[in-house]
């Protein structure tokens, strides 16, 4: 059965991601960082430094940093826990094979562990430039970020899908 | 519907190297333009990823400094050298330790990622220090090609096949070979 081979148990891996996905909410509507100088204070979201880099006009940035830090995050949990959530709930309609290929392709662009460290090297290069002040959503986007890499490790895609996958990277894992 | 996969899709080992070759050219615009221009009451500063990184080390920030450093120069750099000697490698065939070479490549994969930090790091500044006159950070073209050169990267090792590695590149039979 799937997500029964992990190492924190049965579900875990289907428990983080669905956790993951939850916090993903908050981490994009809640204030990431506020920052203040002589008085005028500004909010940061998760989406506002895309916001910034659409209107300076580097779009394809833009889409990049909002792909591979907000949207394939969210989607790749989403694909682990419709991988997981038909044992439990007794669905068939799913399509394993489908979403394992979805989930080893996102796997290579999902990065919130990595936008996770680049806030906070930001917040030390800051320094005293600006006051600065962390906000809910940065704390709920480490919770996702850490939810998602969880539901990683927990997750066992052989027991998944025993067939051997087109993937290149597979041969090493 | 289902979705059937070939068990065995050897993928285009030329097409990893084109993709490395392209990198390698986009770091090089990457490395010598500017990536971030900071404005401060009226004083100007660009910043390319090196001159960047000196200035946090200049700071006393070493570790941020060291992090910056092995994200945005080292890894990009040990990244394409290593996919070179990866395909090096298997072009020439003969005897070779195929279980390091498998070694390289996983963490080929894995730190590949990391390169990605400047890009979130200029984009998060971006949008965060915006006050006008008193103090601004904006992207500059460099980050574009800095980008560029990352997602290359990625797509060079994702379409290295590491079977190659122990089976050889696939034959070609005469029956398909010919037109």
């Amino acid at each position: 059965m799937m997500a029964t081979e992990g190492r924190l148990g049965p579900d875990a891996a289907l428990v983080f991601s669905v956790t993951g996905l939850i916090l993903a909410l908050p981490a994009a509507l809640l204030p990431f960082v506020s920052a203040g100088k002589l008085g005028d204070e500004r909010v940061c979201r998760l989406f506002t430094g895309v916001g910034a880099l659409w209107d300076n006009g580097m779009r394809a940035l833009a889409v990049l940093v909002f792909l591979c830090g907000a949207l394939l995050p969210s989607a790749l949990l989403g694909a682990l826990a419709l991988l997981h959530a038909p044992a439990r709930m007794k669905w068939h309609a799913v399509n394993i094979p489908f979403l394992s290929h979805t989930v080893r392709l996102l796997e290579h662009w999902a990065f919130p562990e990595v936008q996770v460290l680049a806030v906070l090297v930001a917040l030390m290069k800051l320094g005293d430039l600006v006051d600065i002040t962390i906000g809910p959503g940065f704390w709920c986007y480490c919770a996702m970020a850490v939810c998602l890499v969880l539901a990683q490790r927990s997750f066992d895609f052989e027991s998944c899908h025993p067939a051997p996958f087109p993937c290149g990277t597979d041969a090493v894992r | 519907m289902k979705l059937r996969f070939s068990p065995v899709s050897y993928k285009s080992n030329s097409t990893a190297a084109a993709l490395g070759v392209a990198a390698a050219v986009m770091l090089v615009p990457a490395n010598l333009l500017p990536v971030l221009s900071t404005e401060n009451f009226g004083y100007n500063r660009s910043d390319t990823i090196f001159s960047g990184t000196l200035e946090l080390w200049r700071q006393g920030l070493w570790v941020i400094a060291a992090i910056v450093f092995a994200a945005s120069i080292c890894i990009p750099a040990v990244k394409l050298a290593g996919l070179g000697w990866l395909l090096l490698s298997v072009r020439h065939g003969g005897p070779r330790d195929s279980r390091r070479l498998t070694r390289v490549f996983a963490v080929l994969d894995f730190v590949g990622r990391w390169s990605m930090l400047d890009v979130f790091l200029a984009a998060f500044l971006t949008g965060l220090v915006q006050f006008g006159e008193f103090s601004s950070i904006q992207a500059r073209s460099g980050i574009v090609a800095f980008a560029a050169a990352v997602v290359l990267t990625v797509l060079a090792t994702r379409a290295f096949d590491p079977r190659v590695i122990w089976h050889g590149p696939p034959r070609v039979s005469p029956e398909t070979s010919q037109p």
